[in-house]
């Protein structure tokens, strides 16, 4: 089972942060604060977006083939999540 | 993602393949409004007259598509903050325009071709006629939309004004074709 991770808390909707880091291999434990990068922040599908975006060498003519959509609906998803992104940055600020 | 193609189908078609498509439309439109009479002169305008040759038919279509797409874009280009492309608005805008077919498509049916002015024939025509510029009016916002990422008021404000500042241009454009003919 692929799980999901949890970014906002569910009970007052604020976003996470890390608290521990565990070595898979030796069990060492880190214990701090640390805040999820910004593109963990971002919904599931925006996150692929943005993989599918690095793998077409930031093509939006090669997502638009892939994903089978038009450019300018292309270019409108990734307008969106650039806003999400200014967004989370500010709000980090 | 849901598409509807019936009046959203930019989420899928734009650029060059819609224009494309739209330009085949748009002389196919112009060869039946020059063979049944019908003039498509303006968004919101239709005459009855065979009065002229084919090229002044499908110069009526090609004024209003170009009149409404280059005020379009310069409201895209004013509003929108993202990279818009002009191929896109001329190739939606285009392609809105298929459904302004239905007039003189069926005026080419024997029984339509002529008519008594005010009769059921003509109103018959004109429901038609309604029908298809409402069908391109929906296809062309969203062409807009979609081409050029605007939302809510900026978004109806900016297409209403586009919309009528065309229709000004195509019938001064097209009047002054009459007056140099």
């Amino acid at each position: 089972m692929n799980k999901k991770l949890p970014i906002r808390c569910p009970s007052c909707e604020s976003f996470l942060k890390v608290k521990q880091l565990q070595c898979d291999k030796c069990e060492t434990e880190v214990s701090g604060l640390y805040s999820l990068p910004i593109i963990s922040q971002l919904s599931i599908d925006d996150q692929k977006f943005i993989l599918d975006f690095a793998k077409a060498s930031g093509s939006l003519k090669i997502m638009a083939q892939n994903m089978n959509l038009s450019y300018p609906t292309v270019r409108n998803k990734l307008d969106e999540i650039i806003n999400s992104i200014n967004t989370l940055e500010t709000n980090e600020d | 993602m849901k598409i509807n193609y019936l009046y959203a189908p930019f989420t899928r078609i734009a650029g060059l393949k819609s224009l494309l498509i739209g330009l085949i439309g748009l002389f196919i439109t112009a060869y039946l409004a020059f063979l049944t009479g019908t003039h498509l002169n303006g968004l919101l305008n239709l005459d009855f007259a065979k009065d002229a040759d084919f090229v002044f038919y499908l110069l009526e279509n090609l004024i209003n598509w170009v009149s409404i797409s280059v005020f379009l874009f310069l409201s895209g280009l004013l509003l929108s903050k993202s990279r818009i492309r002009i191929i896109d608005i001329f190739g939606t805008s285009v392609l809105s325009r298929l459904p302004l077919i239905i007039a003189p498509l069926i005026r080419s049916f024997p029984f339509l071709q002529s008519f008594v002015f005010q009769s059921w024939k003509m109103y018959l025509i004109i429901v038609f006629y309604l029908v298809s510029v409402i069908w391109t009016i929906i296809l062309l916002f969203n062409g807009f939309r979609i081409s050029c990422n605007l939302k809510n008021e900026r978004l109806i404000i900016s297409f209403i004004i586009s919309i009528l500042f065309s229709e000004i241009v195509t019938r001064m454009v097209i009047y002054l074709l009459i007056f140099k003919t």
